[in-house]
């Protein structure tokens, strides 16, 4: 595995979602595992980061997480702008972090993330 | 004196005109956008597709209103999807519908959830489970979903779907829309999930709870 490093923002999960299948096919979504936005690992759909994200892990800030099991989506901040475009713009060049379970981290966090070697660094690291 | 006793009649008449034109706009026209009047009524429609291959599933059909503007589209396609960028398509097979007039804060208005977080929340994702034996049968969880909002009633219903290896390859689609005017909510009515289900349908593990996005 590739460690990266860098900063990100890392939002408190909603855990109502433990249990369920989320936005990457073959995984259930999990306490201490992340929700992210494809797009920051390189990949344009949750469907294309699958054969990944079981194997990607690290920490934002003090909350940690074992793997990729979702997509971060639904309600965004700015109408008629998807939320992952807009989380994005709300901070650049930061990777966005969410954990089920996981206190949020607030914007400008340490990250590290160990990604497969074959893998870029996601957004936000190197 | 008589004519006198007119204008009074008039003014008094314009008065009450007034007066009731002021009790129709500050009492009624609440209710009338409480009661979903604020949207545009929707062009009923029923249009059935063939999809031969969920894995390319390119389903697109625009509503409209009666006067004939597109005011909403509902597409719907696989997980293998990367050309809607505004949305991440999951599970078999799913759908979505957005607003082609009004920029909105959700990326479908199927959600039921009003602080939805998560582009598959809800019912507009489709897994080959649900689409097999008794779990089919489940209304509003399995072949045939209805969702209310904005005025009106839209129903996927999904007939013949086969299967290679338990998942899922080809479906028909039928969408039909109708006007309702008792679909007040801007997304759709939480449908909460049955008591009981076989658990081989595996509906809480495909299915938020709607008591806990309803809200």
């Amino acid at each position: 595995m590739k460690k990266c490093t860098g900063v990100g923002r890392g939002l408190a999960g909603n855990t109502k979602f433990v249990g369920r299948t989320g936005g990457i096919p073959g995984q259930i979504i999990q306490l201490n595992t992340a929700a992210v936005i494809p797009s920051q690992f390189g990949y344009p759909s949750g469907n294309a980061l699958s054969p990944f994200a079981p194997y990607i892990h690290g920490t934002v800030g003090n909350a940690s997480f074992t793997s990729i099991t979702d997509v971060i989506g639904g309600k965004s901040p700015i109408p008629g702008v998807n939320v992952r475009t807009a989380m994005q713009q709300l901070f650049p060049g930061q990777l966005i972090l969410e954990i089920p379970g996981a206190k949020d981290q607030g914007a400008d966090a340490p990250v590290t993330v160990y990604v497969p070697q074959a893998s870029a660094c996601p957004a936000g690291t190197s | 004196m008589s004519s006198g006793h007119e204008l009074d009649l008039g003014e008094g008449v314009m008065r009450l005109k007034q007066q009731w034109m002021y009790f129709l706009v500050v009492c009624c026209m609440p209710a009338r956008v409480l009661q979903g009047q604020s949207y545009p009524t929707v062009l009923s429609v029923q249009r059935e597709f063939d999809v031969s291959d969920v894995g390319e599933a390119n389903v697109s059909l625009n509503l409209s209103s009666k006067e004939g503007r597109p005011i909403y589209r509902v597409q719907c396609h696989s997980a293998e999807y990367t050309g809607d960028p505004e949305f991440d398509y999951s599970g078999d097979f799913e759908c979505r519908l957005s607003s082609l007039e009004h920029r909105t804060v959700y990326s479908t208005l199927l959600t039921e959830d009003v602080n939805q977080s998560r582009d598959w929340e809800r019912r507009g994702r489709f897994f080959a489970a649900d689409l097999q034996g008794e779990c089919a049968h489940i209304p509003d969880f399995g072949a045939t979903r209805s969702f209310e909002l904005r005025g009106m009633s839209l129903t996927l219903h999904i007939v013949d779907p086969t299967f290679t290896d338990n998942k899922l390859r080809s479906l028909k689609l039928t969408i039909t829309v109708r006007p309702d005017s008792q679909a007040v909510r801007p997304i759709a009515k939480a449908v909460p999930l049955p008591t009981e289900s076989p658990s081989s349908c595996k509906l809480s593990q495909y299915f938020a709870n709607a008591e806990a996005t309803a809200k």
